[in-house]
């Protein structure tokens, strides 16, 4: 108990915060997909913040190329799966968090046999077929989705299936289809300024602290985008957009039907 | 009267600059009419389009000197 007042001193001597929020960090389960650029910022603030159960999924091994943003990662941990060494390094970090780690390709299965056991989903993908199905799964399941993307200097966050005003959006109230193959660059083609992942994913582990504490107004039917080279922030308000019900899957069968590579291809 | 638009991501690519302030067409539909013809490239680009800092799906009218945004989606991590 003394370790544990000790070390989240500082965020329970907040005002608005104390002790119950940080109880509540310690109950609560997030799931984090994709352990990149946005995965890693996430995933060292919400273990360091004391999130008790945490679910890191990455089926990709470290490459030098990641070494910019991704930075759980050394030069020592090139070829490793990104999971096995962003366990070890959070376990380090703070090992009163339990962390869970599944090194495969998300898929429609996994949603739906883990997405339960979470009461937090953070969107860390880096492409738009994994984010579609994880979009419609937490919309079937009734999860909280923390979305963020990046693109050259740019960077979007939302929170998605959250009620405010009455009204939850998700992504297919913005984009209700994918973008064809020749609509969007891919980070590899546009390249992403390193540190702009660690600003976005910041950003989204925020967001996670405060739906778990209630602690401020998370940014429930908004999209805020941010542009590292001007600093420009522009939050758009959101609302339902009818198309989003004609394109989103309406039962669990029908998404575990729908083929989100091709979709996205 | 006049409105600016500011284009986001690779929209900026596609027009070749970050913001453009263009008479007021009036409506949402007239406005995409203009900025296709302005702008070739923005045919093949997915966005959507918020008018002062509120999106918009339907033909809506512009108010003079409104702000608005071309947002693109981002698959980036």
């Amino acid at each position: 108990m003394k370790e544990f007042i000790l070390r989240y001193q500082r965020q329970i001597t907040l005002e608005g915060f104390g002790m119950e929020a940080q109880e509540k960090l310690s109950k609560a389960k997030v799931l984090v997909i994709g352990a990149g650029g946005l995965g890693c910022p996430v995933l060292q603030y919400l273990a360091a913040a004391g999130i008790g159960y945490l679910g890191v999924a990455d089926d990709d091994t470290i490459q030098f190329s990641n070494l910019n943003r991704q930075i759980l990662f050394g030069q020592e941990d090139i070829g490793q799966y990104k999971v096995d060494i962003a366990a070890a390094k959070l376990n380090a970090l703070n090992d009163r968090v339990k962390i869970i780690t599944y090194q495969e390709r998300w898929n429609q299965q996994m949603c739906i046999e883990h997405f339960p056991n979470y009461d937090i989903i953070v969107d860390a993908t880096d492409n738009f077929a994994s984010r579609y199905m994880i979009n419609d799964a937490c919309v079937l399941l009734d999860k909280p989705l923390v979305f963020g993307a990046v693109s050259k200097y740019e960077g979007q966050l939302a929170v998605f299936n959250v009620v405010s005003n009455d009204i939850a959006v998700n992504y297919r109230d913005i984009f209700p289809t994918p973008p064809k193959n020749d609509e969007v660059l891919n980070c590899a083609e546009g390249g992403v300024l390193g540190v702009l992942p660690g600003t976005i994913g910041v950003m989204q582990a925020t967001e996670v602290i405060k739906l778990i504490t209630g602690v401020g107004a998370p940014l429930a039917n908004q999209m805020l985008t941010y542009n590292a080279l001007n600093n420009q922030y522009i939050t758009i308000q959101l609302i339902k957009n009818s198309e989003a019900i004609k394109t989103s899957p309406t039962t669990l069968d029908i998404f575990m039907q729908t083929n989100y590579a091709h979709l996205c291809s | 009267m006049s409105i600016e638009i500011i284009f986001f991501g690779q929209l900026a690519d596609k027009t070749g600059c970050s913001n453009v302030v263009v008479d007021n067409p009036g409506s949402i539909d007239a406005l995409s009419m203009v900025m296709k013809m302005q702008y070739p490239n923005l045919a093949t680009a997915k966005f959507v389009i918020a008018v002062n800092n509120k999106i918009v799906f339907d033909n809506e009218p512009i108010e003079e000197n409104a702000k608005l945004a071309f947002m693109p989606p981002f698959s980036g991590g």
